[in-house]
């Protein structure tokens, strides 16, 4: 073997085992699935546990004014197509009503100051409610007496339910 | 004439060269191949968390908790088969999708060294999981039960009711 030949080899080793170190260069992979699961919800709530409402007696000859109070109430939800019923526990005495004018949340349509029925019926107060978490509506409520009503007494208390549900 | 007298006027240590380079090459591939085959990572296990009602923040009126997070000890690597101390690897991460939200982000954070001869560095603050890989963490030789935390953010109410799925790979690299 000449000298030039010995020297080759040796570029050649050299380049060989360059090339075997270039090659160790593994990789080798493994993998987790993660399956995320949003579920449906709908909540509601009134931030208020009770809200009082005193009609006083009118000017001889007219009408008593109707009275309102201002409560509030927060929704979540993650569902699209949802509505806001309403209705009271039991009947209003005669010739008076109790309403209740919800804020809607944004995209939703409010249906104005409805009168609630008694269960089981119910009305839509709002209406196309789609994702949203709101604090702090209002919810307004009307008590809107005539003078052929009387005078109610004792005071009486309706029990208010606002549900959401799909529409 | 010439140019053929000269191309056939080899010395003979020439000759034997090619036949040589092709055995070097030869013994240079098996080793590549051996070593190519030896270190091996496992990652351990499938994560199913979800959110409801019971993740509002603050009940009726807020939002859902924007961020989710794998238990603790529920999401091991394990790194084995390397030749020893010295032997250096890093491992990258990505992820494939399978009907993801496109609002939610997924994280990966060490929150350990593991156990074994060898060491770890790196990853502990979190690493966003892209599409494309991203070098997590490193070390050198066997380690195993290295605890990694996996985090889902961008939950919020807007993302629809559904199963969303995405896989998550560590790909060990040998350096």
């Amino acid at each position: 073997m000449t000298l030039k030949t010995a020297g080759i080899l040796g570029l050649v080793l050299t380049g060989s085992l360059l090339l075997a170190a270039s090659t160790a260069r593994a990789a080798n992979n493994d993998s987790i699935v993660v399956n995320f699961q949003v579920n449906a919800f709908s909540e509601i709530q009134f931030q208020e546990a009770s809200v009082l409402l005193v009609a006083t007696p009118p000017a001889p000859g007219a009408n008593p004014a109707p009275v309102t109070q201002t409560a509030h109430y927060d929704i979540s939800t993650n569902e699209v197509g949802r509505k806001i019923t309403g209705n009271i526990d039991s009947g209003m005495p005669a010739n008076t009503a109790l309403r209740l004018n919800l804020t809607p949340p944004a995209g939703a349509t409010g249906g104005g100051n409805l009168i609630l029925p008694p269960t089981p019926g119910a009305v839509d107060l709002v209406t196309n409610i789609g994702p949203n978490a709101t604090v702090g509506l209002n919810a307004v409520f009307e008590f809107a007496p005539n003078a052929t009503a009387g005078v109610i007494n004792p005071s009486q208390s309706r029990t208010c339910t606002i549900t959401i549900i799909a529409q | 004439m010439i140019r053929l007298a000269a191309a056939g006027a080899r010395p003979r240590g020439s000759v034997r060269v090619p036949l040589l380079i092709g055995a070097v090459a030869v013994c240079a591939a098996a080793l590549g191949s051996l070593a190519q085959a030896a270190i091996s990572i496992t990652a351990d296990a499938d994560w199913s968390p979800s959110v409801g009602a019971a993740d509002l923040q603050a009940g009726p009126g807020s939002n859902l908790a924007a961020l989710k997070l794998s238990p603790p000890g529920h999401v091991v690597i394990e790194i084995t088969g390397t030749t020893g101390n010295f032997d250096f690897w890093q491992v990258d991460v990505h992820r494939v999708n399978f009907g993801w939200h496109p609002s939610l982000g997924i994280a990966v954070k060490r929150m350990g060294p593991g156990a074994g001869p060898g060491a770890v560095n790196g990853g502990l603050i979190p690493v966003d999981v892209t599409l494309t890989p991203t070098n997590f963490f490193s070390g050198r030789g066997d380690r195993v039960a290295i605890p990694i935390e996996v985090s889902i953010n961008g939950i919020s109410v807007a993302i629809p009711p559904a199963t969303y799925t995405t896989r998550v790979v560590f790909t060990v690299i040998d350096i």
